[in-house]
């Protein structure tokens, strides 16, 4: 007895040990070996983490060459930061998968639409793979959305997933991109998805699958079904032509009849009605005060100052980022790059990142996106990740997240020079919000633009072709 | 009555301060040309900022807006023959661009510092790396060799 128990003791770490699972990489990835010396590794080929357990709170990871059955390839054992590595392997699924956490209890449901990272694989207390969820720049993020600070003294957040729902949704994933490629409309009919030709075997279990759940194409929000397409588009000549076409296609009733002159106008008469619901809101929370500390006036969301951000300034700013379409199905130009994913998840009236909206979410000195008017309302208790992929289908609260950014830098500009006008105010906000003094932007924006709208009587449809001359 | 103070006077001087507010984000520490050199980023008072010292002085420190250009990550690339040993910090621009800044950590010489309206490419080989960065969308390449 005794004897069994000290095997039982002695074996415990290696039945609970973390074994290296093997990935394929997505885009090309550079290791630094211990020498000094770099590999570039070209996309598709494979690689496998080691020493998972004791690499997890450190910003870098160990890995080895293998080839596509996970034998060595040349024994050497290379560093990559962890983040890095993550974006160069991660995989996007559509639908959701159940996770639980280390000791094998419910941890939840990861909707569809996150990055997950294959980091290692155990068998107890049953066979899984050990995930981390990341974020666009390979970040770790814990399953509510909260990315996760290495300073905060916690574990890197991983979850274990059973390997069998893995391999299904994986072939889901794969499916879901066909009927993406088959079906041009979003009339909301029900796709039967053995239609599309994928063998009811999944090769890597050798059994049959489990039978897909249906996707109804009404279900996902703009920026979900033009990333679906993404795959059978990108790369390819006509790619931008077909992706206006699909995001044309997504607009609400409302916008889709529109002439260019129409969203114009409606563009700026949205950008007022959402600016007085800010303030009204603000003023009825009672925290649409001057205080006499410059920068708790900054950090604070619902202090908007009277001479600030007007319509005209985000119409404008608007009328820059749509390149000329006006439409908040938006994606951008990186939609169409041979890559992955794309390089930025910027999308709609406003061309927010993901990445972005996260920073405006968890600003450490407080939410500066509060989501307390009818136009955000619908994004309210969504994780940062899901709110984003939503705003796509919320034209008002896209064009809020303009106002709150704008809002916050021009009150930071002024914390940081009191003296300056109301113009260079506006101006340092305008270049906190794309690029630099010397582009097109600022000119268009601010020099061609914005007079243009400050002239009384004008409207949108007035100005808008100010910015593309 | 001063025990209870002076810990008091302590406190409120370090909020009005908000010294509390300063959050380490990533630390790097090794050695650089047999001097002990430290990377940290950390976010204070909106702005993300990010500190090179040797031997404990202050060498080089970047400032930048936490909201509109905020701290992603930084990497260490050393050459292959270990005689340079580059920091490569990565920070967000505006809604949706990049920005990099290179720093030479043995001269402490910021050697790279460009902004891009959209994410920037980076492709690394042995004998240094390309950059490549976006007005507008045209884009612009530098080469930078160890």
């Amino acid at each position: 007895m005794v004897i069994r128990l000290f095997i039982a003791f002695i074996l415990c770490p290696y039945l609970f040990a973390t074994e290296s699972t093997f990935n394929q990489i997505q885009e090309s990835l550079t290791l630094e070996a211990p020498n000094g010396t770099s590999q570039n590794l070209d996309k598709n080929a494979f690689i496998r983490q080691v020493n998972v357990d004791n690499n997890l709170g450190k910003w870098y990871a160990e890995v080895q060459l293998v080839d596509d059955e996970n034998n060595e390839i040349d024994g050497q054992v290379y560093r990559v930061s962890r983040k890095y590595l993550n974006v160069a392997i991660g995989v996007m699924f559509f639908n959701s998968l159940k996770l639980y956490d280390e000791n094998g209890n419910d941890a939840g449901s990861l909707p569809g639409g996150f990055n997950i990272v294959r980091i290692g694989e155990g068998s107890h207390p049953f066979e899984h793979y050990l995930l981390a969820i990341t974020d666009d720049d390979g970040g770790a993020i814990w399953l509510d959305g909260t990315p996760y600070d290495p300073r905060s003294g916690e574990p890197y957040p991983t979850y274990k997933v059973r390997k069998e729902s893995f391999h299904a949704e994986l072939l889901n994933n794969k499916i879901n991109e066909l009927v993406f490629l088959t079906h041009d409309d979003n009339s909301g009919a029900t796709c039967d998805v053995s239609a599309t030709g994928v063998p009811a075997v999944d090769p890597e279990l050798g059994r049959t699958r489990p039978k897909p759940r249906p996707t109804n194409l009404n279900v996902p929000s703009p920026y979900d079904v033009v990333m679906g397409r993404r795959s059978s588009l990108k790369g390819k000549r006509g790619c931008e032509s077909d992706r206006r076409e699909i995001e044309r296609g997504l607009l609400s009733s409302e916008w889709s009849g529109l002439s260019l002159h129409q969203k114009a106008d409606k563009i700026y008469s949205l950008a007022k009605d959402v600016r007085s619901e800010i303030i009204q809101k603000s003023n009825e929370s009672g925290q649409n005060v001057r205080k006499s500390s410059r920068f708790q006036n900054s950090v604070n969301p619902h202090y908007f100052p009277d001479n600030g951000i007007k319509p005209e300034l985000v119409t404008c700013i608007v009328f820059q980022e749509t390149e000329g379409h006006l439409n908040y199905t938006s994606h951008n130009f990186t939609y169409c790059a041979n890559t992955k994913s794309p390089r930025s998840s910027a999308h709609g009236l406003t061309q927010f990142t993901r990445t972005t909206f996260r920073m405006m979410k968890n600003h450490p000195d407080g939410d500066q996106a509060p989501f307390n008017t009818t136009y955000s309302a619908p994004l309210n208790g969504k994780s940062a990740h899901e709110a984003h992929k939503l705003m796509s289908r919320y034209p008002g609260a896209q064009i809020e997240m303009a106002y709150r950014l704008l809002n916050h830098e021009y009150k930071r500009a002024y914390v940081s020079s009191p003296n300056k006008t109301r113009t260079q105010l506006l101006r340092a906000a305008v270049l906190a919000y794309d690029k630099d003094n010397q582009s097109e932007y600022i000119r268009n924006v601010m020099e061609k633009c914005l007079p243009c709208m400050n002239k009384s009587g004008n409207n949108g449809s007035d100005c808008y072709e100010e910015v593309y001359e | 009555m001063n025990k209870i103070k002076y810990p008091l006077i302590m406190f409120s001087l370090l909020c009005s301060f908000n010294i509390m507010a300063k959050i380490v984000r990533l630390e790097w520490t090794g050695e650089i040309a047999k001097k002990s050199t430290s990377v940290v980023a950390y976010y204070f008072e909106n702005y993300d900022r990010l500190e090179v010292k040797s031997e404990g002085e202050l060498k080089v420190e970047l400032r930048y807006p936490y909201l509109s250009e905020g701290f992603k990550h930084f990497e260490i690339y050393t050459s292959p023959d270990k005689s340079k040993q580059w920091l490569v910090s990565f920070w967000r621009k505006g809604v949706h661009g990049e920005h990099i800044v290179v720093i030479d950590l043995k001269d402490n010489k910021v050697i790279y510092d460009e902004t891009s309206s959209w994410p920037m490419k980076l492709l690394r080989d042995e004998k240094g790396v390309t950059l490549i960065n976006y007005a507008g969308k045209k884009e612009l390449e530098t080469r930078l060799n160890y």
